[in-house]
């Protein structure tokens, strides 16, 4: 577990324009950065059959910097391809757009939650199981590309599942 | 003449008489009424997700996870708590099965789920195989049927039940597309007819409250 920070920290520094740091928490991922600070917590993937195609990703994101944060895609070892989407309910149709670019304004808060912006995870590469963390990389505007720990799950973490 | 006969009922059998006119009137405007909405006593927001007439459901002819034929027969003898979807949805349909899960579970308590099924039917049968959503539908509840078919069987039954859905492909040119689709749940009564949608969120206490308000006006 140790191990494997300190792995996600390096990748992060590799690559990280602003340097970013990575801190697991009890339960939650929360990644920060030394100057320009955007935490991230409540990663969670619902538990989906193991033949479902996709699965979305949920998550906060909260901007505690001075500069707006720009989420511009998503990357998994795990599935063949990751998309930022969000269900837009029209006419009770409910449409998936596909968003270019998420941006968290300073001192803002961004949710990921059921029936609005998602991670669209699609095709996992083997089926997830209750319980587990699963390493999605989120790129941001700038090069940052900051590795986030996705638990998966019933409910959002903190919602009174307990996470075995 | 007549003037005095009716002065010599005297004043209490002439009021009497005026009492039975006004209830006789009431129980016409009462009867008129009933006959114009029966809906009349339920909820404004239920009244809100219901078709102004129920249509019965014309034939068509799909399988289940089973791999028995599902048709319009189905749709006879229980109520149908009915959601159109795909199993690559990542989003919605998840949220729409476990929802659905727990109007059942509530139901349950209430021992009213022998009167209801709750049915899953595919708008990507190319993709969702029989097998596919046996091991889909049954994974949010076992007692969730999946249904799936031809595209031509599919296509009729959501043109019946006004169920839009829209394959819409990757722009990436990456082979992937989805499914912009309704995401009301149909109820279709125990007589087959459709009587209404219910829209997002799906709150399942309130929908089973809806549900029970619908079934005891039927059991009325």
């Amino acid at each position: 577990m140790l191990e494997k920070e300190s792995e996600m920290l390096r990748t992060v520094r590799g690559v990280g324009v602003r340097g970013v740091i990575a801190v697991a928490a009890l339960l939650v991922t929360v990644v920060a950065t030394a100057g320009d600070e955007l935490r991230i917590h409540d990663a969670w993937m619902p538990e989906v059959p193991p033949v479902a195609r996709a699965v979305a990703g949920y998550m906060t994101l909260e901007n505690h910097g001075d500069e707006p944060w720009v989420l511009i895609g998503a990357g998994s070892h795990r599935f063949d391809k990751v998309m930022v989407h969000s269900t837009v309910e029209e006419s009770g149709v409910a449409r998936m757009v596909h968003e270019d670019e998420v941006v968290i304004p300073p001192g803002e808060t961004v949710a990921f939650d059921p029936g609005g912006l998602h991670l669209m995870l699609i095709g996992p590469h083997k089926p997830l199981d209750r319980g587990e963390s699963v390493d999605i990389i989120l790129v941001f505007q700038g090069g940052a590309e900051v590795p986030v720990r996705f638990r998966v799950g019933k409910k959002r973490v903190g919602e009174g599942e307990h996470t075995p | 003449m007549r003037r005095a006969r009716v002065a010599g009922l005297g004043v209490p059998a002439a009021l009497g008489l005026l009492v039975v006119m006004a209830l006789v009137l009431a129980a016409g405007v009462w009867l008129s009424n009933e006959r114009a909405d029966p809906y009349a006593g339920l909820s404004p927001a239920l009244q809100a997700k219901l078709w102004p007439e129920p249509r019965p459901v014309e034939p068509f002819h799909l399988v289940d996870h089973h791999a028995e034929p599902f048709t319009e027969e189905r749709l006879h003898g229980q109520w149908t708590f009915l959601f159109f979807g795909y199993a690559g949805c990542p989003d919605v349909c998840p949220m729409a099965l476990r929802d659905l899960s727990d109007v059942r579970k509530i139901l349950a308590r209430d021992g009213l789920d022998d009167e209801a099924q709750f049915v899953f039917v595919s708008v990507d049968p190319e993709r969702d195989t029989v097998e596919l959503l046996d091991g889909y539908v049954t994974f949010f509840d076992e007692e969730i049927v999946g249904v799936t078919g031809s595209q031509d069987e599919i296509d009729s039954l959501t043109e019946q039940l006004a169920i839009m859905s829209v394959r819409v492909d990757d722009d990436g040119g990456s082979g992937f597309y989805h499914f912009d689709h309704t995401s009301s749940v149909m109820l279709i009564d125990p007589r087959g007819r459709v009587i209404g949608a219910f829209p997002p969120p799906h709150i399942p206490e309130r929908m089973a409250e809806h549900f029970t308000a619908l079934r005891n006006l039927g059991a009325r």
